[in-house]
């Protein structure tokens, strides 16, 4: 899966294609090698989730994939084409609070569409059903600033969702949910991704959400940072409620709990997860 | 005065949504009973002092040099001074505050010479302005540009670090062009920033336009204050008090109207 020089390029062409791509921030204090050297392919309409240690350059690499952030060394490229800059076709949801607060919630979940020229009747029409299916009806007009960090998550999650990417890219976009609601809008991202069969680069840290939303886990080592290991997520889809409770999902989240123990414990020092 | 209080406030967009126009009405009242009170205190000064006209002379003085014309051609000159002098600071500080905001370089470099010229007092350069300008409107419009120009530039720049990093990430993501980053991100992240520019340096360039013309004017309102206090003429004094503070008044209720317009249209 990760031998990408021997695949042919009409297999590429609708696939995320990470190329060895490997990211060296320059700062004062020095060198610091973020992303050693990834490799790997997302197929059209899979759902990818990546998790790692703290540190170990998840949020770098999918600025990478979103093209705001030039890989040092390797490429990415979508649809066989070379990612050079931000494309139209993809979207990103940021780990941390991105949302405009000067402007009400309808009009940030409608803000990809402004800037693509929608006619503002249509993107509001968008946004209201983004807004619906994030469960934030009623906050319409509400500015992000009464608004709790949650909720200002689910703001942006409908912003990203609204310009309906061909490639969704999320930076542990549920971080600030409590997990009733975590739960709930993971359900639902599964819903509109199943519906739309997009591509979705999903980071998280939490395994048991990695596992249920996702075709493939790609589990990243400390950094300098290596792809470790892809499990397949061999669980059959629909995933229903007890989806979590199947035998195999017990097993996949045990195996990928090692995988990261492994590799916490190279960040944090041995027996750090022991407490 | 009450004013002074919400020059300084930030505009928040969060306040009191429930019970608004009962609080307008109870802010008016209080506004209405202040002033009432300042002009009392204003009569009973004068009534003890021989500094202090009475507010009733000092209106009637004001109202007569506008009857026979002889205020305009001052009231002119300064206002003049204050606007040209402020629109060039406004041109030449936001975008280099701006600059200096956002980039590692130039902040480096320019942080500690605008923090020094910050605090020096630039009334200092009048006399040096007016060998280059003459006597006349150019040199306190200049006077107030060199004023107004560093407390914009420090706010602007102080506005464009105080952004949330992921702002320009996201114009980034979604393809917005430079103007766009400019109009639709930055503009109205920093608006709070902005306007503490645009209230500070209209305010230090009407005030270092007044202090100039004390220094060297052919016409202007500080001129002519500056005379009156030479002639003891007391009502006319502070007939010219009462007018530079409606002056101030007025610029601060068009920069609150700009922000709730600015607040309604972004
Ligand atoms: N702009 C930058 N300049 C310099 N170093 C950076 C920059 N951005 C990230 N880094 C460094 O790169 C490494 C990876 O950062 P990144 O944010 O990608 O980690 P992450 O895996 O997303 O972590 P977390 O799970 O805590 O969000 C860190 O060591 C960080 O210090
Ligand atoms: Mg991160």
């Amino acid at each position: 899966m990760s031998d990408v020089l021997g695949t042919s390029t009409t297999e590429q062409n609708n696939n995320v294609v990470f190329d060895r791509i490997g990211m060296t921030f320059q700062t004062d204090a020095g060198a610091t090698q973020a992303v050693a050297n990834v490799s790997g392919t997302i197929p059209d309409g899979k759902f990818v989730s990546v998790i790692g240690p703290s540190g170990c350059g998840k949020s770098t690499l999918l600025d990478m994939v979103g093209g705001i952030l030039k890989p040092t060394q390797g490429s990415v490229s979508i649809d066989g084409e070379l990612v050079t800059g931000p494309r139209r076709d993809t979207a990103m949801v940021f780990q941390e609070d991105s949302t405009l607060h000067w402007r009400s919630v309808l009009d940030n979940v409608a803000f990809g569409l402004e800037i693509q020229g929608v006619s503002k009747v249509d993107r509001n029409d968008r946004a209201r059903r983004m807004i619906d299916l994030v469960g934030l009806r009623g906050f319409e007009d509400h500015r992000p600033g009464q608004l709790s960090g949650g909720m200002k998550q689910r703001v942006a999650i409908a912003r990203a969702l609204a310009v309906e990417p061909r490639v969704l890219l999320m930076d542990e976009p549920f971080g600030a949910l409590d997990q009733q609601t975590r739960q709930f809008i993971g359900r639902e991202l599964l819903r509109i991704w199943e519906r739309t069969q997009n591509r979705v680069l999903f980071i998280t840290h939490d395994i048991q959400e990695a596992v249920y939303l996702s075709d493939e886990v790609w589990v990243m080592s400390a950094r300098p940072s290596i792809v470790k290991e892809i499990v397949n997520i061999d669980l059959p889809r629909p995933r229903p409620e007890g989806t979590h409770a199947l035998p195999r999902f017990r097993e996949l989240e045990e195996h990928l709990w090692n995988l990261v123990k492994v590799e916490a414990e190279k960040t944090l020092g041995p027996g750090a997860l022991l407490a | 005065m009450s004013t002074d209080v919400t020059i300084l406030a930030v505009p928040k967009n969060s306040d009191r949504s429930g019970g608004k126009k009962s609080s307008a009405l109870i802010d008016n009242v209080w506004r209405a009973v202040v002033l009432v009170a300042v002009f009392l205190i204003w009569g009973f000064l004068s009534a003890i002092s021989d500094l202090v006209s009475s507010p009733v002379a000092s209106f009637l003085a004001l109202a007569e040099a506008f009857a026979d014309g002889s205020i305009y051609r001052h009231l002119w000159s300064t206002l003049n001074a204050v606007v040209i002098g402020f629109l060039i600071a406004a041109v030449v500080g936001f975008p280099l505050g701006y600059y200096i905001g956002r980039s590692k370089f130039l902040g480096a470099v320019f942080d500690p010479i605008v923090a020094g010229a910050f605090a020096t007092p630039r009334v200092i350069f009048f006399p040096i302005l007016l060998q280059i300008f003459g006597v006349g409107v150019g040199a306190q419009a200049a006077m107030a540009a060199l004023a107004a120009v560093f407390p914009i530039m420090v706010s602007t720049a102080a506005g464009v670090r105080a952004i949330n990093p992921l702002l320009p990430k996201l114009a980034r993501s979604l393809s917005l062009n430079p103007l766009q980053t400019v109009t639709k991100i930055y503009i109205p992240a920093m608006a709070p920033s902005l306007m503490v520019g645009i209230r500070i340096g209209f305010s230090i360039a009407f005030i270092n336009v007044i202090i100039a013309e004390f220094f060297a004017a052919r016409a202007g309102l500080g001129l002519l204050a500056l005379r009156a206090y030479g002639q003891l003429d007391l009502p006319m004094m502070y007939g010219l008090i009462t007018l530079l503070t409606l002056i101030a008044l007025v610029g601060n209720l068009v920069l609150w109207a700009i922000e709730g317009h600015l607040r309604k249209t972004t």
